[in-house]
């Protein structure tokens, strides 16, 4: 015997419907956007033969006095414990990225989906459910939205780890490389790889770009302390500038200023020095005006 | 943005205009413009901004000199 199917029997069909939707939606979505491709060796598998090799790369090391033999068994250690470390590494480069990726392009068409059947499916409570749900997605993207500035300084932030990293990378093979184990020990390059851990994270990577943006508005406040004081140049690349700007090379001939090429040069300067020196310090010879002048003549192509 | 004092020396004298009118033309333009014709013929420009904002860069210690006002 057949029953009718009630009203509540299609609002839960409809809700499993989101719910399935939701789980393919995101399944869908998460493995293109993973930004790395697959490994092409079992990660877990790997560390557990690298420990294993390290281990017993250990105890040799510390069995014997030979100074050759010490070297060699403390390279192996240290490039196994290198190795490990960069699979971790390159683990948390993927999921920084995947995290970073994931709500802002699966959570779209959930939104869509949730929004389509609070619409369309059910009475006022399921169609209040379903828009609750959409607008939660709303909310939490809008919440990552707001976080658009992680998500743009994201690829610099990735960029400064790995140079961070190459950094300290280099000066460990360095030393392994031209040091026997009398001049860096085990223990010491242990201490490197702790530094290597470190250059790997986060907080290393934002101190770098702080640092890099510090010494750049060092370097321009620098730049416009130096054009405070000039002499008039004579150099051939202010003969072209002066010239362009209506003032040629003879004195004695009457001069007009070239209002557009003089805006021309007033904009140049406004985006490549903020504004921060006038144009007339174009033509005097303070320290690194004349490679200012050079790229505004190329930028400009002025004769 | 232009903040405290630029100075130019050393402008042979029939540049002396052209390097005025270069400061003059500024944008923005500078508070003043002042000229001075040194011993051995060539001409001291100074422009003048409104002072730096403490904490960007310094202004030019050497006040500017009295001069031809342009």
């Amino acid at each position: 015997m057949k029953f009718p199917r009630s009203r509540n029997w299609f609002e839960a069909q409809a809700v499993r419907l989101a719910a399935l939707l939701i789980v393919l939606v995101f399944a869908a979505s998460c493995s293109p956007i993973r930004g790395y491709p697959n490994n092409f060796q079992d990660n877990d598998e790997t560390i557990d033969r690298l420990r294993s090799s390290t281990e017993i790369t250990r105890s040799q090391y510390n069995s014997t006095t030979d100074p050759t033999s010490l070297k060699d068994l403390r390279n192996k250690v240290i490039f196994n414990e290198m190795q490990i470390s960069e699979i971790y590494f390159t683990d948390f480069q993927a999921r920084l990225w995947a995290d970073n990726n994931l709500f802002s392009t699966g959570s779209d068409l959930i939104v869509l989906i949730l929004t389509g059947l609070g619409a369309t499916t059910g009475d006022a409570t399921t169609k209040a459910a379903l828009s609750a749900a959409s607008a939660g997605i709303v909310g939490a993207t809008g919440a990552i939205s707001k976080d658009i500035y992680y998500q743009r300084t994201l690829p610099a932030i990735l960029a400064q780890m790995s140079a961070n990293r190459d950094k300290v990378k280099a000066s460990i093979i360095d030393n392994l490389t031209k040091k026997d184990n009398s001049q860096y020990p085990l223990s010491l390059a242990e201490m490197d790889l702790q530094v290597l851990q470190r250059a790997s994270g986060i907080v290393d990577a934002v101190q770098g770009i702080t640092n890099s943006a510090t010494i750049d508005k060092d370097a321009a406040a620098a730049q416009v302390e130096a054009a405070r004081q000039g002499t008039f140049s004579q150099s051939i690349t202010s003969q072209r500038i002066r010239a362009w700007l209506g003032f040629g090379t003879d004195p004695t001939k009457p001069s007009t200023l070239n209002a557009a090429n003089f805006n021309a040069l007033q904009k140049w300067v406004n985006q490549h020095l903020a504004g921060a020196i006038p144009v007339a310090s174009l033509i005097s010879d303070a320290p690194g005006v004349e490679n200012l002048r050079a790229q505004a003549i190329h930028d400009l192509n002025i004769p | 943005m232009v903040c405290g004092v630029f100075t130019t020396s050393k402008v042979p004298d029939g540049f002396q205009g052209a390097v005025v009118a270069l400061y003059k033309a500024n944008d923005p333009p500078p508070t003043s413009v002042t000229s001075t014709q040194d011993a051995d013929g060539t001409w001291t420009v100074i422009a003048t901004w409104p002072p730096c904002p403490p904490g960007t860069v310094h202004e030019s210690a050497s006040p500017p000199s009295p001069g031809r006002r342009e």
